[in-house]
């Protein structure tokens, strides 16, 4: 039979309980991950008093934590993501802030080369006009160079963090696997909820480097995922991470799990989410684009430079030469590729139409079964190429229909292997690799190498002739000097003009005399002659020597910042650029918005869960005054029954 | 809803920040006076004002090609001037040794002073623009034009091209004129072609000979026709670099106007926008700062 007494102990004990819990709740206010408890507290068996049962007093049931699972698993989800997005972020910021600062982005570079270029056009001969040209391209050079740069910068930063991270994760995959193994073998009935919050905070950790999924197990334990059931933890071991090269690039880090001793397999492309996965997407999405896109400029505009400049001539006589050094395209082996003698072999690429070049990347493969095949890493298309290397789309080869991408493919040594594979990144070394060919102001070549006239002293007609353009300058000499070994002389014979004396290929050639028609029967010259002509009038076309004061050149090398040379003749250089800075302005900007709404989403997970989980200090302090009420009612039980004793045992003594 | 501590700390902190952001983005707008602070601000407008500077720096270019084309073309007119003038006194006197009253010495007088403005016109003709470029010598502007061979023979030694410069994106001007076309492709009575300064020397041996001449006063008219054509020519370019000059200040304030439009911040706006954000920080700073002391346990 209870006692009043054995009720009222009851009481206080279970009050005391209610109070130490009020005290834990009120001491981890703020720890991170930290749910509030409550003691559950039920009435003991009653006991059957032949009328009815009577109370025997209250029982502590458990101490419980008010956490919903669902809400927690929110919330990492969310961490994944707005990590994910923040990083983004905070990297694709770095990219765009450089790529239109007015300082030490392109445009104002190119701007300026252009502009000197004008100044040369107006004062051909001036050696102070060519030499701040000269210093301009230097210029634009470096700017180019240093953009590069500071993008090599920043994957090194990539790279750096990608070492971090993974230590990270490997770290906190032990600690789960750690806490799994402490939560399984705690002893007790009741779960041990500061170690399970413990847990969550881990699992949250682990959430904001890489995008995870759990399942729990019968035994308390998380099992941890990633990507596609790649498993990181498993009850109470962990696997590792480990940051290894690329196939093919040194500088281009991937991320390989280990499975069993001593397996590791590349999971690059299932590890989203997160600051790995943000590292990832960030390099691919805006980095290599990025770089490959300038650099693509870089030889684009070196390349259509030179074709112009190379139909010049230049302050000392001569043809003009390569104005730049047009950068290589890139092309790297496989670390795994068979490179025992007599295979190892070497792929060289050769661009065929500078145009053509875009910023994507492409892996050639080859299979003894099938031989060469070139897949397109941006859009996934793959072209079979067959058992030999001779791949030139621009030439119909090796068959007609071929993507022509701007560059030719062929092998430059050693005998492919089954299983070989070689990276293809035209763009990628173009902003580092570009630099002046021409040495001295000088070798501006700023004039055109021959000129016209009109013998006007013997003619009687009254016809004119342009002062022509030179479209190729594969039939001039380059040495000897000049580049015409004699003037090539032209006679109207009343209805054709004929080349009646002047070196090969053009002596002896003739054409239909039309009033101010364009003349291009002389291979590597247009011009038009206009007027009325009489029979024996004559037109000269004579090497351009001592031509310091012709601008022809100039002018046409400076009208190329307006023609539409770049992407298939659909953009200038400048056009071309605004779409490199906005591509990488609308990634940005998608990103600002997409971590706006990552970390609302975050922040409503998180006001959700400790709406719920949360402790608040107004309630545990009127707990605190409800429990201390309740334990004082309880000692004052136990007083009572004390009184009603004494009055008993008083009640006797009389 | 329920409420934990942790969490009225948190959003609280959370606006501050946020409001604090904000602000420090208008703030820096004002500073700057750019309503676009990075591409990814507004990506379009970000590449519509690349464009739009490129334009302006060509036009800049473009001005200040024709304030060099204006200085060639009018050193050009001030000596084709001079060449006017002093051929106009050429045919003076040709007219006076015409006259049959003028014996051998008043001819050779005249003779004397038809030789000086013969060097007149041959300097004029050899005349350098002020970065010490030959005129009239076409490409080879390092090149002396007209030589004087002796007994009458001048050869020119420039080529018949004109160099152009660039004053619009689509328009090219000529900026030289070749000597050969002004004063040697000149149709003589005589038949065939004779430069300017063989007829001037003609015209001193013959009044040196105490001769008349025949058609000497024909050939300097078609000189003197040559010379003013070529300086109406010259004017004529001014006129049109002039009439370009507008155009590209007119195109430059235009472009200004729009770049502004795309990337200028509008001040009115921003100030009343940062009034606004300035209110929002103090409420929540005051609210932040009242909350946080409402606590039960200060009543216990």
């Amino acid at each position: 039979m209870p006692s009043m007494l054995g009720i009222g102990v009851s009481g206080l004990l279970a009050y005391q309980r209610s109070l130490q819990t009020v005290s834990h709740n009120v001491a981890n206010a703020n720890t991170e991950g930290y749910s509030r408890q409550r003691v559950e507290l039920g009435t003991q068996t009653p006991s059957f008093q032949g009328v009815g049962y009577v109370g025997t007093g209250v029982r502590m049931q458990s101490v419980e934590r008010v956490y919903d699972g669902f809400l927690a698993n929110q919330v990492r989800t969310y961490t994944s993501s707005a990590s994910h997005a923040d990083i983004f972020e905070t990297h694709a910021n770095f990219v765009d802030e450089m790529l239109a600062d007015p300082e030490v982005g392109m445009s104002p570079a190119i701007n300026g080369f252009f502009a000197e270029l004008q100044d040369v056009a107006n004062d051909p001969s001036a050696v102070p006009a060519r030499q701040s040209m000269f210093t301009h391209a230097e210029t634009m050079i470096d700017r180019f160079s240093y953009l590069n740069q500071r993008m090599e910068d920043i994957r090194g930063q990539v790279n750096q963090q990608m070492d971090n991270v993974v230590a990270e994760v490997n770290g906190l995959a032990a600690s789960i696997a750690e806490f799994n193994k402490n939560i399984s073998l705690a002893p007790g009935n009741n779960p041990a909820n500061d170690l399970l919050d413990q847990r969550d905070v881990m699992l949250n950790k682990l959430a904001e480097k890489i995008s995870i999924t759990t399942v729990e197990q019968d035994n308390g334990a998380i099992n941890v995922f990633f990507g596609k059931g790649q498993l990181l933890v498993v009850n109470f071991d962990s696997n590792q991470l480990k940051v290894e090269r690329n196939e093919f690039d040194v500088r281009e880090l991937q991320v390989s799990l280990e499975r069993g001793a001593g397996n590791w397999d590349d999971v690059s492309n299932q590890i989203s989410g997160g600051h790995l996965g943000s590292l990832f997407d960030f390099r691919e999405q805006v980095l290599n684009n990025t770089q490959n896109s300038l650099g693509v400029l870089s030889i684009g505009m070196a390349d259509s430079f030179n074709a112009q400049h190379k139909l010049g001539q230049d302050l000392n006589g001569e043809l003009g030469k390569d104005f730049f050094n047009v950068p290589g395209l890139e092309v790297l082996s496989s670390s795994g590729n068979d490179v025992s003698a007599p295979f190892s072999a070497q792929v060289a690429s050769s661009m065929t139409d500078s145009g053509k070049l875009t910023g994507d990347e492409y892996v050639l493969s080859y299979s003894s079964a099938t031989g060469y095949s070139i897949k397109n890493q941006s859009n996934g298309l793959i072209e079979n190429i067959g058992a030999a290397l001779n791949y030139d789309p621009s030439s119909g080869l090796p068959a007609a229909g071929f993507q022509d991408y701007g560059f030719s493919l062929s092998l430059a040594g050693g005998a492919p292997q089954d299983g070989d594979k070689f990276l293809i990144r035209p763009g990628r070394r173009g902003s580092q690799d570009l630099s002046l060919n021409i040495t001295t102001p000088a070798e501006i070549a700023a004039a055109a190498p021959v000129r016209t006239s009109a013998n006007i002293l013997s003619n009687t007609g009254n016809g004119i002739i342009s002062p022509g353009v030179v479209t190729d300058t594969g039939n001039f000499q380059a040495s000897p000097l000049p580049p015409l070994s004699s003037d090539i002389v032209m006679q109207y014979d009343g209805a054709n003009i004929n080349v009646v004396s002047g070196p090969a290929p053009w002596n002896g050639l003739s054409f239909a005399y039309n009033d101010s028609a364009e003349v291009t029967a002389l291979p590597g010259l247009k011009f038009t002659i206009s007027g009325t002509l009489a029979v024996g009038d004559e037109f000269t076309i004579e090497s351009n020597t001592n031509g310091v004061g012709d601008n022809r050149n100039a002018l046409l090398l400076s009208g190329l910042q307006n023609q539409t040379l770049m992407t298939n003749g659909t953009a200038s250089y400048i056009d071309y650029y605004g779409g490199v800075v906005a591509d990488v302005g609308i990634i940005t900007n998608q990103a600002q918005l997409t971590n706006g709404a990552q970390t609302n989403l975050l922040t409503q997970a998180v006001d959700a869960r400790d709406s719920l989980s949360g402790v608040n200090l107004d309630e545990e302090a009127a707990n605190l005054i409800k429990f201390q009420q309740a334990y004082q009612a309880a000692s004052q039980v136990i007083v009572a029954s004390n009184e009603m004793f004494q009055s008993l045992l008083s009640a006797l003594r009389r | 809803m329920r409420v934990s501590t942790q969490m009225m700390q948190r959003i609280a902190v959370d606006g501050l920040l946020e409001r604090q952001s904000t602000l420090s983005r208008t703030q820096q707008q004002l500073a700057t006076g750019k309503r676009i602070l990075s591409p990814s601000d507004d990506p379009t407008g970000t590449t519509q004002a690349l464009a739009f500077k490129q334009q302006l720096v060509q036009n800049e270019q473009y001005n200040s090609n024709i304030n060099q084309l204006k200085s060639r073309l009018e050193a050009e007119e001030s000596v084709l001037e001079g060449v006017g003038n002093a051929l106009l006194r050429v045919r003076e006197l040709a007219e006076q040794g015409a006259n049959d009253n003028y014996d051998i010495q008043s001819r050779t007088n005249l003779a004397t002073e038809v030789r000086l403005l013969l060097d007149e016109v041959l300097g004029l003709a050899n005349s350098k623009d002020g970065r010490g470029e030959y005129l009239f010598s076409g490409y080879q502007s390092n090149t002396e034009p007209f030589v004087d061979g002796g007994l009458g023979n001048y050869s020119y030694q420039g080529d018949q091209a004109q160099r152009r410069m660039q004053i619009s994106p689509t328009r090219e001007v000529e900026s030289s004129d070749s000597g050969s076309d002004i004063f040697e492709n000149l149709d003589i009575v005589a038949g065939g072609k004779q430069n300017v300064f063989k007829t001037i020397y003609d015209l001193a041996t013959d009044l040196e000979a105490n001769s008349t001449g025949g058609n000497i006063l024909a050939d300097l008219d078609t000189a003197l026709d040559s010379v003013f054509t070529t300086r109406a020519k010259v004017g004529a370019r001014i006129n049109a670099v002039d009439a370009q000059d507008q155009i590209n200040l007119q195109y430059e304030t235009q472009t200004k106007a729009v770049l502004s439009e795309i990337e200028d911040l509008d001040y009115a706006e921003a100030v009343g926008r940062l009034n606004v954000e300035l209110a929002g920080l103090q409420a929540a700073q005051q609210s932040f700062q009242r909350i946080q002391n409402l606590s039960l346990f200060n009543a216990l």
